[in-house]
């Protein structure tokens, strides 16, 4: 600690400062007393001494007589202010004296300033003149006012001539005004008075003890106020002023040599200059230092014996200096304590213009109160005002006003000031407030740092800290050593990351630094964003750490020890940016924050990143199989199938054929012709199951778990097994104990009391069912699936008691344990697991919790009784139903027959097919609308009469209510067989409310899956998408429950949505594509709900613009129009099959009659084939004819556009792809056959889905993979308005089953999406990324 | 939605409200000896509004675990959390349960989205993608804050968006300082 300079006494306040009242150094005097006054105790003493040329106090005092005498003359009034511009030497302090003699004030600039900034600083103090020398006058010219030269002034006057001499001059005149620069580019002038310096150097001087034995540099230029300490105090002691020639000024090492020669004893310097000098000056005795802060190691350079150095600190505002500090080795430069009678205090920043005083230790703005303060600004009163206060806390004497220093300083406890540096020298880094200043001070405190300058550079748009160092003499400095002791001291932001070493800083005219040409020279050599003292990055994890932690923390060192809490000053918030902006690079996609908290350390996190899993690793290039192997396989597919498709046809040809096999001739009974029609059907339909069993074992075997080649021999064995399973009726077996065994003759192991929905599955042998374990409606087990080129079969395992909820998707290679629960809408993906008791829910499925076993009542137990009866039922109704609907089609025939009898349609008669095919066509309209309208009242009747309306609530699923309503499904699929083309249009509200639904006015349902009609209201204005599971009942653990399922008015459910069982949806709501509805209670009005699990979005695009009778409100013309067009696409498809069916049967009846039935088989084989093209044929041609080529549009729901479009999309969907089209799933055929649909689908797709609407906008390439139930979704209906846009899937694309593409996303190439993953609206999906989840976010 | 004072400690007992106070200390910028700083603050501050002795008070940090308080060795069920920004902590007590205090100063983050994203979850991310830029960082601060504070009370680290932490009862805490935004997340008295 320094010693105090002097005891303070406490005053007023206890947190102000005071320096020593001396009331004894105020007095009424001004400066030219002071010198008169050494001069007349010792007029032989030298004064100034200048190379050669010595003068002493007498002379000097005559010699400032004269120049006084001369001024007064010329009219200059004391208080005046005058130009004062020579070049440093004996004249120019003769002069200044005589300025002071006079009275008067000066206006001191410096030599080297331009005549332009004294013109502009006389003008604006209103100077009266300029004292300058005849080598300068000349530039004088246009000054505009009188100039004295100093050869002039001191001409030696005439004999005898009496020198005018000043009169009594106050010494509240100004002594003299000093121009700093303004923040605004104008210079200010601080106005000093008499009365102040006079004090000051009395002050000062009572600290210093400068005596007349001293000899004191002059090395200040006039300008700078500093000059004052070394002239004025100098003439009050009575000392001797040495100049220093300008040349030598600077020079570290002349100066301190001539220093030396002269015996000089006091210096003011600025630490700089002393830090310069390269050799020891034995003879000063007093150092005093001033003008910018001081570093330790001048101190500790230069403190010997006999020798006091002394910092002092203080604004020009507050004439010279405030404040001065004894400076001791081993001890922190500080600023001392106030000079006698001054006040030091420290105000709190944020509370300014107001004062709030701070108590010590407290950082604030420095203040100044004492007579020392200046009057003001010259001219400035706004500034004035803002910088020179009234003191509140005045203790009346001589600190009425205090001035604001605009430096940050700290009061210590034991009461010495530390300066913080400026307060507008705070500057902000990466929105860390940093004092400059305080960093300066400690690396000031660092060995061999000599003078120092930190400021904040922004290179290269980052902004850093850079320190400016000039060592002290002969010191190498070391960045990193320098780095570390700071990192010691101050928080990492603080820290500079450059460290610049310095000959010399450059220097104001003040001798302060020039921070200004500091920031404009270029850092040195190391590039920006690097530190010379990071490591190097050595692996392609670590370019990417060290990069991202480069722009985190710029130009802070990246080392592999550092820590990225305590060394890099990270955080939660910055280890989460880290994480993230590591993850926009695929390669590193598997980094989590929890890795950065785990490791810590940069070495470690860089290896965490560089171990990516090897799923990651898949994305890299893979090789598609080659085009031979492709269609080898395609061949061998391509033969197959007519045995495929003519199996298919055989089903209805057969029983077609029989009816009127056994009819046509009088006397045949039509009740035996339908008898064994109906009999032939059974046959068909229990066949079909039976060759499905028989060829998945003849053809695949027991296929085992694992990977083969795309294309290849087990592939093709797996596709075609797959092809046959997939056409058995398996809809007929659903919710029936039937399907258990269905299951088990395909090879999968199936426990007790299992309860099945319905579902896909396809690897039969790799499935392995617990005891009492319930499925729901429409689950995939999706157990095989190609990926990269790989044909996967996997195992699914369930537990005991597991329940799969519906519209679930599961790959291979999963497993769920005992009790545990996948919810609807989940994602299973391979690998995964749901382990014991647990509720997994969302794609991809996460842990959601236990579950609850108390939520339902124990399983109801049920005998093997009850269990033989269900079955007997089951069958029972199973034929029955199937039968039932089946009916319908005889009355047509009748009908034709009858019509065909009467002789209709004349003219259309003849043996040529086509005109058979036409007139059966056309004859077969009103019958067919006939089978239709039976069909539909056939199941209302039945349901109503046989069956009470459903309620809600809970039943054993070996309960009559369950058995009931499995009836009701069961009508309600069969029909659908029938009925299909009603899905989607003006008649399916009526078809639903006939089922027992409650439908509001202008509802539309597409396809919806799973509806329990009685539970279930749709309000006004609804809309139900495409495959959308809308409300079927729960079962889990022996029970269905079913409940009221709501959709409010105009509310609308996308494509593929599930609604659990139960869902109230209030008006206006928005449950996306792919969604799954939220609970009932998260709902409002208006909401917009996406995903599994689903988010609430917070605001949707409404589609504007389309008039409401387009959309909602359509006038009768229109409902008429459409209705008709989709009376026709509904009844079409049947009367072509009747057509076509009666046309054959015609023509091969002679060969049947002739009992030549391996023609006959071979004639209606053919043509089941021919039919099956000409289906998709048929829907080319249609297409192209009424839509042409499918572009981006947007058009409302009620045009014709709409109405065909959707059309031609429910005859695709309805006779092209069951009759022909699902064959090619899995073949290189299907891609062919879209692009004859107008796709542009690229070579060795792997396409196994048929889901393709608006063919022209889907656009695929070569050698992607789409599995089962994918969709590229080319088309929305929202707010009752169809928006077509492409859907752009790169190459090498994988995309797992379930997965959806909206429009106008693009996947890029190579890119792998997760099963029952969803791909926003113009997503973009980063090539090689592997992208999960519903919405499609980067999988981890 | 509670507002809550922040009382600045040093200074007088902060005043309970549903068992909840929060206290702010001015620390060192340097990490760890605000740490030190913050608990020391939270000890004597907890001990006064108890009516104890400092010395009875501890407060027990193990990372990934929130803070655990004791008196006399007692353990208690008195919620306890801390958050940090640059040369400022709060330290937030509940005295019915568990608590959670997050403070951030509102700052522009050119990869907002990314993070939001990553960590905020989607409904989030969405909300913040319809605000004005102006109000963005405010915004952002927010949500993050929520976040963490949520966190915080449910005893669990920060990680990737994994749906939406527990459900907590949140209050916020007036700084009287529009460059940062605190929250604190609580279980209040069942009741």
């Amino acid at each position: 600690m320094n010693d105090p300079v002097s005891p303070h006494i406490p005053q007023s306040h206890p947190d102000i400062l005071y320096g020593a009242p001396q009331g004894e150094l105020l007095r009424e005097e001004i400066l030219a007393d002071l010198l008169e006054a050494s001069a007349a105790r010792n007029p032989g003493q030298t004064a100034l001494i200048f190379g050669e040329r010595r003068l002493s106090y007498g002379e000097l005092n005559a010699q400032a007589d004269l120049v006084a005498a001369r001024l007064i003359d010329a009219g200059v009034q004391p208080g005046q202010i005058v130009g004062l511009w020579l070049p440093r030497g004996i004249e120019l302090l003769v002069l200044q004296a005589g300025i002071a003699k006079a009275g008067a004030a000066w206006l001191p600039v410096d030599e080297d300033t331009p005549v332009d900034r004294l013109q502009v600083c006389l003008d604006d103090a209103d100077g009266a003149g300029v004292l300058t020398c005849a080598a300068f006058a000349p530039r004088l010219a246009n000054i505009g006012r009188p100039v004295w030269t100093a050869e002039a002034l001191l001409a030696v006057p005439a004999d005898g001539a009496t020198l005018s001499r000043r009169g009594a001059v106050s010494p509240d005149v100004p002594a003299y005004v000093i121009y700093t620069s303004g923040s605004t580019g104008k210079p200010k002038g601080i106005l000093i008075t008499q009365r102040s310096i006079c004090h000051f150097l009395r002050s000062e001087n009572a600290v210093l003890g400068v005596t007349a034995q001293d000899k004191v540099y002059q090395g200040f230029s006039v300008a700078f106020d500093m000059s004052f300490e070394e002239i004025w105090i100098a003439y009050l002691a009575g000392a001797t002023l040495w100049i220093g020639p300008k040349e030598i000024s600077g020079d570290p090492e002349t100066l301190p040599r001539m220093l030396d020669e002269n015996q000089v004893t006091v210096l003011h310097a600025v630490p700089t200059l002393l830090a310069l000098f390269n050799q020891e000056v034995p003879s000063l005795r007093l150092i005093n230092l001033g003008g910018e802060m001081c570093p330790e190691s001048l101190v500790e350079r230069w403190s010997r014996a006999g020798r006091q150095m002394f910092n002092t600190y203080g604004p020009t505002e507050a004439t010279v200096s405030a404040s001065l500090a004894r400076l001791q080795p081993g001890h922190p430069v500080t600023i001392g304590t106030p000079l006698p009678n001054y006040g030091l205090l420290v105000v709190d920043v944020n509370a300014l213009p107001a004062l709030r005083l701070l108590p010590r230790g407290e950082i604030g703005e420095l203040c100044i109160t004492g007579p020392g303060l200046a009057a003001g600004y010259l001219g400035r009163p706004d500034l004035t005002e803002e910088k020179f206060l009234v003191n509140p806390w005045s203790s009346g004497a001589h600190d009425g006003r205090l001035y604001r220093t605009g430096d940050l300083a700290r009061i210590a406890a034991d009461g010495e000031v530390l300066c913080l540096g400026r307060a507008d020298d705070q500057v902000k880094i990466r929105g860390f407030r940093v004092e400059l200043g305080e960093i300066e001070a400690v690396l000031a405190q660092q060995e061999g740092v000599g003078t120092v300058a930190v400021l904040l550079r922004k290179d290269d748009g980052i902004d850093q800290l850079v320190a400016y160092i000039v060592p002290e003499a002969g010191v190498e400095l070391d960045s990193k050593a320098l780095r570390a002791s700071l990192a010691a001291k101050l928080p990492p932001y603080m820290v500079p990351g450059r460290y610049e070493m310095q000959e010399a800083m450059p220097r104001l005219t003040s001798g302060k630094i020039d921070r200004k040409a500091l920031k404009a020279m270029p850092l040195s050599a190391p590039p920006a964003g690097g530190s010379e003292d990071s490591d190097l990055p050595e692996t392609p994890a670590e370019e990417a750490l060290f990069a991202a932690l480069a722009a985190l923390f710029p130009g802070q060192p990246v080392q592999r020890q550092a820590d990225f809490f305590t060394d890099l000053g990270g955080h939660s918030f910055f280890a989460a940016r880290l994480a993230s902006a590591l993850r926009a690079d695929p390669r590193f996609a598997h980094i989590t924050v929890r890795d950065i908290y785990q490791q810590r350390q940069i070495g470690k996190i860089a290896q965490v990143l560089a171990d990516a899993p090897k799923a990651a690793e898949a994305e890299a290039g893979w090789t598609p199989p080659s085009t031979l192997k492709r269609w080898t396989c395609g061949l061998a597919q391509a033969a197959a199938m007519p045995a495929l498709v003519a199996l298919r046809m055989a089903q209805w040809l057969a029983p077609f054929f029989t009816y009127h096999f056994f009819t046509g001739d009088p006397g045949d009974s039509v009740v035996r012709a339908i008898a064994a029609s109906v009999g032939v059907f059974l046959l068909a339909t229990i066949g079909e199951f039976g060759i499905a069993i028989a060829g998945k074992w003849l053809i695949a075997g027991r296929l085992k778990a694992g990977d083969y080649p795309l294309w290849g021999l087990t592939y093709y064995r797996w596709w075609l097994a797959d092809r046959l399973v997939e056409a058995a009726p398996a809809y007929l077996l659903s919710g029936s104990s039937l399907n258990a065994w269905w299951l088990r003759a395909l090879g999968a192991k199936v426990g007790k009391d299992v309860i099945i929905g319905s579902m896909t599955l396809r690897s039969p042998d790799l499935l392995s069912i617990g005891d009492n374990v319930s499925i729901g409606n429409a689950v995939n087990f999706e157990n095989a699936r190609v990926q990269r080129g790989r044909l996967l079969l996997g195992q699914i395992t369930l537990g005991d008691d597991a329940c799969i909820s519906s519209f679930a998707v599961l790959e291979g290679n999963t497993q769920v344990e005992a009790l545990g629960h996948l919810e609807g809408q989940s994602a299973l993906g391979d690998g995964a697991r749901v382990p014991a008791g647990r509720i997994w829910a969302g794609s991809p499925a996460r842990d959601t919790g236990a579950f609850d076993t108390t939520r339902l009542p124990p399983r109801p137990q049920v005998g093997a009784a009850r269990r033989l009866g269900e079955g007997v039922f089951f069958i029972f109704g199973i034929l029955l139903i199937v039968t039932l609907f089946f009916m319908p089609v005889f009355p047509s025939f009748v009908l034709i027959d009858w019509f065909d009898e009467q002789g209709w349609l004349p003219w259309i008669q003849g043996d040529d097919v086509r005109i058979q095919l036409l007139r059966y066509f056309l004859l077969a309209f009103p019958a067919s609308t006939v089978l239709i309208v039976l069909t539909a009242i056939l199941s209302a009747g039945i349901r109503w009469s046989v069956l009470p309306r459903l309620k809600p609530g809970r039943s054993a699923i070996h309960s009559n209510t369950y058995c009931a309503k499995w009836l009701v499904s069961q009508i309600q699929e069969s029909s659908l067989n029938v009925l299909h083309g009603i899905y989607a249009t003006v008649f399916a509200p009526y078809w639903y409310r006939l089922l027992g639904a409650k439908v509001g006015k202008d509802a539309e349902i597409s396809t919806a899956l799973g509806v329990v009609p009685d539970m279930l209201t749709l309000g006004d204005e609804t809309f139900i998408a495409d495959a959308v599971m809308l409300g079927d009942e729960e079962i889990d653990g022996g029970w269905m429950i079913m409940k009221p399922t709501v959709i409010s008015h105009r509310s609308f459910v996308g494509n593929g949505a599930y609604i659990p069982d139960g869902t109230v949806l209030p008006e206006h709501v928005l449950i996306g594509v792919h969604s799954r509805a939220p609970d009932n209670d998260q709902m409002k009005s208006g909401d917009t709900w996406l995903g599994s699990p689903p988010i609430n979005l917070p605001a949707r695009e409404q589609t504007s613009g389309y008039p409401e009778n387009l959309t909602f409100h359509p006038s009768p013309l229109r409902r008429l129009g459409r209705g008709l067009i989709e009376a026709f696409r509904i009844v079409a498809p049947h009367a072509l099959v009747i057509a076509v069916g009666y046309t054959l049967v015609l023509a091969v009846m002679p060969a049947a009659g002739a009992g030549r039935w391996a023609e006959v088989t071979w004639d209606l084989t053919l043509a089941g084939l021919g039919y099956g093209i000409g289906n998709y044929i048929f829907v080319v041609v249609l297409k192209w004819l009424l839509i042409g080529r499918y572009r981006k549009q947007s058009e409302p729901m009620w045009t014709p556009f709409v109405w065909l479009s959707e059309g031609v999309t429910n005859l695709y969907e309805g006779i092209a792809v069951p009759n022909f089209m699902r064959y090619l799933r899995g073949t290189p055929w299907l891609p062919l056959a879209f692009n004859m649909l107008g796709s542009r689908i690229g070579k060795g797709v792997y396409l196994d889905t048929t889901d393709i609407t608006e063919f022209d906008c889907v656009h695929i390439g070569d050698h992607s993979e789409l599995n089962a139930l994918t969709c590229p979704q080319t088309h929305l209906f929202e707010d009752r308005v169809m928006k077509i846009d492409r859907v752009t899937i790169g190459k090498n694309v994988y995309m797992g089953p379930r997965s959806a593409v909206l429009y106008s996303a693009v996947v890029g190439d190579n890119a792998r999406l997760g099963a029952l993953t969803l791909v926003m609206k113009g997503e973009q999906i980063p090539a090689n990324g592997y992208w999960a989840g519903c919405p499609a976010a980067p999988a981890r | 939605m509670m507002e809550l004072v922040v009382h600045a400690w040093p200074g007088p007992v902060p005043v309970l409200r549903d068992g909840l106070f929060v206290i702010g200390v001015e620390t060192s910028a340097l990490r760890e000896r605000a740490r030190e700083q913050v608990r020391l603050a939270a000890r004597t501050a907890l001990a006064a509004v108890l009516d104890e002795d400092a010395s009875a008070v501890t407060i027990a940090s193990t990372p990934g675990q929130p803070p655990h308080v004791s008196i006399d060795s007692s353990a208690r069920t008195i919620g306890c959390s801390f958050a940090h920004e640059d040369g400022y902590a709060l330290a937030a007590f509940n005295l019915n349960g568990a608590v959670g205090v997050d403070l951030m100063r509102v700052q522009d983050i050119p990869d907002w989205q990314a993070v939001a994203h990553d960590y905020l979850g989607a409904e989030a991310t969405a909300a913040l993608q319809a605000t004005e830029a102006k109000q963005l960082p405010q915004d952002f601060a927010r949500a993050w804050v929520r976040h963490e504070a949520l966190l915080k009370c449910a005893g669990r680290q920060l990680s990737e968006w994994a749906g939406a932490p527990p459900v907590a009862a949140i209050a916020h805490l007036d700084l009287q300082s529009p460059d940062s935004v605190a929250l604190v997340a609580y279980i209040p008295k069942p009741g």
